[in-house]
């Protein structure tokens, strides 16, 4: 297999065990999932059945109870909290459903948070990559302003730009139209087509289908394991019923 | 460093923007800061500072410690013989000491003389600031005097003068010549008040003549390298000659002691001051822990934006970096604050402290005490930020939401136990002081000092060198006040209780009739003291007469032989028998005291070894009408105190006391007072001590219930829904209160467990310090734990009251 065509993420036999007081709850059951470069996937799924645990997994967030992670054929699911940071702040960009931006810095700060976490990167530089996400974003306008003082449609592009800013090499979004209304939510969803259009890989958590639909590919998601679209269809009616 | 710079910045904008936060967190440092930097201002020159000596580590005091004088000392023909003899020292000097004199020339002043050798610069390492150091040959008998100045007087006597070396003054009458002035920060070694230099001018052919001579403090200056123990060890066979020349009761007692200067200088200062710097140590601690608190409590609102950072890729030591800047800012802004507030408590403390606390008039914020408040601030940044630093992020609850609610709750509550732990340990002290205190001036005195107008005089060496002389002024001076209206009860003292008598007399050599002598085993038996009284100084200080007579009249005739001795005395003296009627005779090579005295009244005992000391063994002669008085006869006798009592004002008494002592001497200064005042000043160095230490525990114990309060809040906002819960399932208000109070109550009551063990173990340190009252008191460490229990419980009770009252709708959507 050439790097080309070697996939992006690849995930094998993966678990994930929650222990509280004695119960096990078992998040993620044997999952196997891979992600070639420059693909759009969405994750699906009814509430509680893992998706976001799946994310947390892949954005190394988190750390898996059993099985394999491999991140541009690279193990990673034994590493420690520096090199995950490093990771974290290389290769993959977040978009959060709440946004995650810090009130306290400004947009501008906000968008080049995550490049002064890198070492030896010059000041100059690191104002162009930040200028270049914000005007991609189209918010280039608003640098000294406040999170605060944004729509949620703004401020989930600030969000956008900040994940576009290191050049990572996977998007993840995590519901990332859960806290708009549909005008501001089409508006992203459009914005992460394009950047798919244009080679961006990206990963997305979604539970509102009409935006699953807008990926490439969808994964369904069942009580911890990975189900195909039928088999999750006949799950949900069986449990309604 | 641009990654620090940036944390910075960001840290300022936070404080911009939580106001609040960063002003409790200022002033609470602030609060620990300024105590901390005011204490060490105020001990600085007692502990740590070096003296104003070149290698003031070298130098020491010499001599001997035996019970009839206080502190270390030599005979001036032993120190002559030491001198020659000693190998321990690059230099080795005495002084006679510090004693009133005049400078009698145009306008005459009263001034301090100090009699030293002509080596007593040189060993101290001292150049003077203008002119020459004293000649040896001027340090001689018959040499003509000479004298240096010291700045001050320099200053203020010749205004700064530069060719005042060379001029002649009058010197109690003697032509003296100024050879010199001294520096600017000259001190007298044993802290005494100086103005002039002199030489103290040994006679020293004593030592031919097997004489002792007068009594000198030694100084002497170690090799470079040696230590006290190797001095001491090489001097001891000087002081064994010294043990085998010394009448055979003194052997047992005596004592070589080779001490540094500092230690000369604050020995009984140094407890007191390391036990109120680590109190203000402990007020800071408290506040790094509320700080901390603070802090931990922030942490949780910004758990979000740590979880953001670290999810971006922000290394864990980059985070640390960040959260730690912050600490250490508000803890360098606290400083500043901190530092103001030590400005203002340094300059009430000088204005508000006792005289005798060494160096304290020096204290001042200088540039060695504001690098200190820097790195104290530094410190409790560090301190105080550590632990909420190193909280791990939470990056999963960006994407999982799960409950985090109390998290970090436990260190908050180990913070909130130690922070009783030390205030129970500072308010426990503190009470043991106000107690000891307390103790201490309602102790009896023996005597009755309301209403007694109490004067010092000194006489001048030039004007009343004799004895004739000194007696005539005070035979005119009785004379005269006792014919002032409203005068009528007067007395003359050498000296007044409650402090100790101004001459003392080893037991051994005061012998009551038909007792047996001590035996050479016995050594000294200890020290009596003895005061020279006319007959009124009973009857005026209120001391009352067991049995027999007090003295009359007839008793101050030549060749009458009357003496009174107090109940302890009279005790130990006469133990099977009255004491009244017998005769005391002095085993003293003395003529004025060869012949028996006879026993005419025991008074009760006055409290005479300054408050809170024992009851010392005493007795009393009158002041005779003749030269040939006792008292003439010993060094002092120049000095004498005046008590009247009184129904007029003790302004009008004193005033005219003064007018009386003007119309025979107008030159001569009195110091009046009333003598209630002087016994209250006795209690005015533990009263500092008390008055400190109760304000540290005040502000120890307002920042626990604070932070008790602030820890409370947020367990009970971090717990809003599920006190909702609670309240919606039918928990009542009070059921609710009771919950919160409990869980902070454990908390409490663990850290004031602590406390009283750890005041258990301070009691050792600060034992020696109190008086009447054991420093393991168990009701005063229990009442301390259980003041602090009700104060840290209502704290704990306001917002615990506030969340029962939670309503359980709002608290449900809280989510």
């Amino acid at each position: 297999m050439t790097e080309a065509e070697q996939p992006l993420i690849q995930i094998q036999e993966l678990t994930k065990v929650f222990y509280t007081d004695e119960i096990e709850t078992h998040a993620l059951s044997g999952v196997h999932l891979s992600i070639n470069k420059g693909e759009y996937v969405a994750m699906s799924g009814p509430s509680g059945c893992g998706k976001s645990t799946l994310l947390s997994i892949i954005g190394l967030l988190d750390t898996p109870t059993a099985g394999r992670y491999f991140l541009n054929g690279k193990t990673v699911e034994n590493l420690d909290f520096a090199e995950r940071s490093r990771i974290r702040n290389q290769e993959i960009g977040f978009i959060f459903q709440s946004f995650n931006l810090i009130g306290d810095l400004t947009v501008y700060e906000n968008v080049e948070l995550p490049l002064t976490y890198r070492q030896k990167m010059p000041a100059a530089n690191r104002k162009a990559r930040v200028m270049e996400a914000l005007e991609r974003v189209g918010m280039a306008h608003r640098v000294r302003h406040y999170p605060s003082q944004l729509s949620g449609g703004q401020q989930q592009r600030v969000a956008v730009a900040r994940a576009l800013g290191g050049k990572p090499s996977i998007l993840l979004a995590d519901e990332p139209t859960g806290n708009l209304d549909s005008r501001n939510g089409e508006a992203v969803m459009e914005f992460l087509q394009n950047l798919h259009r244009e080679g961006a890989t990206i990963c997305m958590v979604t539970h509102d289908p009409r935006f699953a639909k807008h990926a490439q590919r969808e994964v369904h998601l069942f009580d911890g394991k990975v189900v195909a679209e039928e088999e999750l269809k006949k799950l949900l009616q069986e449990t309604s019923a | 460093m641009s990654g620090l710079l940036q944390d910075v910045r960001y840290a300022l904008r936070q404080f911009r923007m939580s106001p609040g936060f960063t002003a409790v967190s200022v002033l609470t440092l602030a609060l620990g800061i300024g105590a901390t930097t005011a204490m060490f201002t105020l001990v600085d020159r007692i502990l740590f500072r070096s003296l104003p000596y070149p290698q003031d580590d070298q130098l020491v005091s010499v001599g001997v410690v035996a019970p009839i004088i206080d502190g270390e000392f030599l005979f001036a023909a032993n120190y002559l013989g030491w001198r020659d003899q000693q190998t321990s020292f690059v230099g080795f000097t005495s002084s006679t000491g510090v004693s009133d004199c005049d400078l009698t020339d145009d306008h005459p002043v009263r001034a301090t003389c100090a009699a030293v050798a002509s080596t007593f610069l040189p060993t101290l390492g001292i150049q003077p600031l203008l002119g020459r150091n004293l000649t040896r040959e001027e340090d001689r008998p018959d040499a003509p005097k000479v004298a240096l100045l010291t700045y001050g007087l320099w200053q203020d006597r010749f205004g700064g003068d530069r060719d005042v070396v060379g001029r002649a003054i009058s010197l109690d009458g003697q032509p003296t010549r100024i050879v010199g002035v001294l520096p600017r920060d000259f001190e007298f070694p044993r802290l005494a008040r100086t103005s002039i230099l002199v030489p103290e001018a040994l006679d020293e052919s004593i030592v031919q003549r097997h004489e002792m001579g007068t009594v000198v403090r030694v100084f002497g200056r170690m090799k470079p390298g040696a230590s006290i123990e190797q001095t001491k060890a090489e001097l001891q066979p000087l002081f064994r000659d010294f043990v085998e020349s010394a009448p055979p009761p003194f052997r047992k007692v005596l004592r070589l002691q080779v001490r540094s200067i500092k230690d000369l200088q604050v020995h009984d200062s140094r407890r007191a001051a390391w036990l109120l710097l680590a109190s203000a140590l402990a007020v800071l601690l408290i506040a790094c822990a509320n700080a901390a608190n603070l802090v931990l409590a922030r942490s949780a609102g910004r758990r979000n934006e740590l979880a953001i950072r670290s999810t971006l890729g922000a290394p864990r030591v980059r985070l640390f970096q960040q959260r730690l800047t912050e600490s250490v800012l508000l803890a360098l802004m606290g400083g500043a604050c901190g530092t103001g507030l030590a400005y203002v408590i340094v300059q009430a403390f000088v204005a508000l402290a006792p005289v005798g606390i060494p160096r304290l008039s020096e204290a001042a914020v200088d540039g060695r005490v504001l690098l200190f408040a820097v790195l104290l601030s530094l410190a409790s940044g560090i301190v105080f930020g550590t632990l909420p630093a190193l909280e791990k992020p939470t990056v999963q609850m960006l994407v999982v939401k799960t409950m985090v609610g109390t998290r970090g709750a436990r260190l908050r509550q180990m913070l909130l136990a130690a922070q009783v732990w030390m205030a129970v340990v500072l308010l426990a002290s503190a009470m043991l002081f106000v107690r000891s205190l307390l103790r201490l001036e309602t102790e009896p005195l023996g005597m009755n000092p309301a209403n007694i107008v109490a004067a010092q005089i000194t006489l001048g060496q030039q004007k009343y060198s004799g004895a004739a002389e000194r007696l005539r002024f005070f035979e005119e001076l009785e004379r005269k006040l006792k014919e002032l209206p409203g005068f009528a009860s007067v007395a003359l003292s050498d000296s007044l209780p409650p402090t100790p008598p101004a001459r003392t007399m080893p037991y051994v050599a005061v012998q009551g009739e038909g007792q047996p002598s001590l035996g050479p085993e016995q050594g000294i038996g200890g020290v009596v003291g003895w005061r020279a009284v006319t007959p009124e100084y009973f009857s005026v200080l209120g001391i009352p007469l067991l049995s027999g007579r007090t003295f009359e009249e007839r008793d101050r005739a030549p060749g009458a032989y009357s003496i009174i001795l107090n109940q302890a005395l009279a005790q130990q003296m006469f133990p099977d028998e009255k004491a009244l009627g017998k005769m005391v005779r002095f085993h003293a090579d003395r003529a004025e005291l060869a012949a028996p005295f006879t026993v005419i009244g025991v008074t009760g005992n006055t409290q005479n070894q300054g408050l809170g000391g024992q009851v010392g063994r005493e007795y009393y002669m009158v002041r005779r009408h003749t030269e040939d008085d006792v008292i003439f006869h010993f060094p002092g006798s120049q000095r004498v105190s005046i008590v009247v009592r009184s129904a007029l004002g003790p302004q009008t008494v004193a005033l005219e006391l003064r007018n009386a002592v003007k119309t025979l001497d107008s030159t001569l200064p009195v110091e009046v007072s009333t003598l209630s005042e002087s016994v209250a000043k006795l209690a005015e160095r533990p009263r500092f001590s008390a008055a400190l230490l109760s304000l540290f525990a005040v502000v120890g114990v307002l920042l626990t219930a604070l932070g008790i309060y602030g820890v409370v809040s947020l367990l009970v906002s971090q717990r809003t829904q599920e006190i909702g819960i609670r309240v919606a399932l039918g928990a009542t208000t009070a059921e609710v209160t009771r919950m919160m109070v409990w869980q902070a109550s454990m908390w409490v009551g663990f850290g004031a467990a602590a406390g009283i063990l750890g005041s258990l173990v301070a009691a050792r340190w600060i034992g020696s310090l109190l008086f009447g009252i054991r420093a393991n008191d168990p009701a005063t460490l229990a009442e301390a734990a259980a003041l602090l229990l009700v104060v840290a419980l209502f704290g704990a009770w306001v917002p615990a009251r506030r969340a029962a009252k939670v309503d359980p709708m709002v608290a449900l959507r809280y989510e």
